[in-house]
C-alpha cells in the first residue's frame, strides 16, 4: 500500500469517527458512512514552508559553501466535503504530521441554523391513523 | 377569522367546493415501453374539494383540486392541537408538535435534539380547515374513542387535475358550486404551507448549496 493511500485511509478513520457521533452535523446531513466517502473530494496542494527566492539563496549559500539549511518542504492536502474544508500537513515521505485547519465554506451557525429550519418535525409516530 | 364572511364572485386559492371529482391512475409498475398491461383509473366523489390553483392559474378549464377529508383522531391526544386543530397551519416548537404524554416519555437526549429546531411545521402536508355551519359535523373513531368535529383537512399528496370546460376564468365559472371562501389572513398561511411543502430541501441537497 502506497503512503499516500495509507494517509488517506488514516484520514477517513477521523471522519468516519467524526460521522459516528450521532448528533454531529455530518451524521445528519448523510444517512450513511458510504454516502459521505462518496461525497469527498480530495485535493492536493504542495507548498514549501519557504519561499522559492529563500529556497533558491539557500541553494546559493550551500554551493558556496557558506552554510544553509535544507527547504522545509511539507506537502499540505485539502479534503473537503461541503460545508467541511480539513487541511492536513504531511512530510514529503507523505507522513500524517497534523490537521492544521478544519474550516466551514461559510459561517458555521448560519449553515446549523439553515439545517434546522428548513426541516419539519419528524412527529407522524405520535399521531396513529 | 377563517373564513371570508361574504363570498367574491370568483373562484380563489383555497376555496371548499361541491360537485367535484376526483381521479387517480393506478399502475403495477412502470411501463418503460409505453404498453401498459394493467392499471387502473379510481374515481372518488368526495362531499367536498378544495381549490389548489393559485388564483391567476384559473384558465382554460383546468383546475387543481384537493378532497376535504376528515383529520385524524390523534390530534386530540395534544392539548396545544386540540385546543384550536388550525395550529396545525401555522409553524410551531418541536414541544408544542408533540402529545404531552410522549414528551415526557422522551430521553432527555431526544429531547435536546428535538429542541434544536427552531419553529417548524409538524405536518407539512396538511391544512386544516375549520369548523362550519355549511360543513357536517362527523365523529371520528379509533379503538374505542370517539369525538365529534366539525373540522376537515387536505392532505397536499391529494392534489390532482381536473377539466372542466365551464371554468374559463375566476369569474366565468360555475360560482354556485362555491361553499365557502378563505379569508385573505388563511389564504396567505395555505399559500405559505404549500409552497413549504414544495419548496422543503433535501438536507444532503442543503448541504450542497451550503
Amino acid at each position: 500500500m502506497s503512503e499516500e493511500v495509507k494517509e488517506k485511509d488514516k484520514l477517513f478513520n477521523l471522519l468516519k469517527e467524526m460521522w459516528q457521533k450521532g448528533d454531529s452535523p455530518l451524521h445528519n446531513v448523510y444517512s450513511s458512512w458510504e454516502e459521505l466517502k462518496k461525497n469527498i473530494e480530495v485535493k492536493d496542494e504542495i507548498e514549501s514552508a519557504e519561499s522559492p527566492e529563500e529556497i533558491a539563496k539557500s541553494q546559493v549559500r550551500k554551493e558556496k559553501g557558506t552554510g544553509g539549511s535544507a527547504p522545509k518542504s511539507f506537502k499540505d492536502v485539502i479534503y473537503r466535503f461541503d460545508p467541511y474544508e480539513i487541511t492536513v500537513r504531511l512530510s514529503p515521505n507523505n507522513e500524517f504530521i497534523a490537521i492544521t485547519e478544519v474550516k466551514v465554506k461559510r459561517d458555521f451557525m448560519s449553515y446549523k441554523e439553515k439545517i434546522s429550519t428548513k426541516g419539519y418535525h419528524d412527529v407522524e409516530a405520535f399521531y396513529p391513523e | 377569522m377563517f373564513y371570508k364572511k361574504r363570498k367574491s364572485r370568483a373562484l380563489r386559492f383555497g376555496d371548499i367546493l361541491k360537485g367535484y371529482c376526483h381521479t387517480t391512475a393506478v399502475i403495477e409498475k412502470p411501463a418503460l415501453d409505453r404498453r401498459f398491461n394493467k392499471y387502473d383509473i379510481a374515481v372518488d366523489f368526495p362531499s367536498f374539494s378544495v381549490l389548489m390553483s393559485p388564483c391567476c392559474q384559473i384558465e382554460r378549464g383546468t383546475i387543481a383540486l384537493s378532497p376535504l377529508i376528515p383529520i385524524k383522531i390523534s390530534f386530540f391526544e395534544n392539548s396545544y392541537l386540540a385546543e384550536d386543530l388550525t395550529r396545525i397551519n401555522r409553524m410551531m416548537t418541536s414541544q408544542q408538535a408533540v402529545p404531552p404524554k410522549a414528551w415526557l416519555a422522551m430521553t432527555a437526549e431526544e429531547r435536546e435534539r428535538r429542541e434544536a429546531k427552531k419553529m417548524e411545521y409538524a405536518f407539512p402536508y396538511l391544512f386544516v380547515f375549520e369548523n362550519n355551519t355549511k360543513l357536517p359535523v362527523y365523529t371520528l373513531k379509533r379503538q374505542k374513542k370517539e369525538k365529534e368535529t366539525g373540522y376537515y383537512m387536505v392532505d397536499f399528496k391529494n392534489i390532482t387535475k381536473l377539466t372542466c370546460n365551464k371554468i374559463m376564468s375566476p369569474e366565468k365559472a360555475p360560482l354556485d358550486s362555491k361553499i365557502l371562501e378563505l379569508s385573505v389572513e388563511t389564504r396567505k398561511e395555505l399559500g405559505d404551507k404549500l409552497a413549504s411543502y414544495f419548496g422543503t430541501l433535501a438536507p444532503e441537497d442543503l448541504a450542497l448549496l451550503g
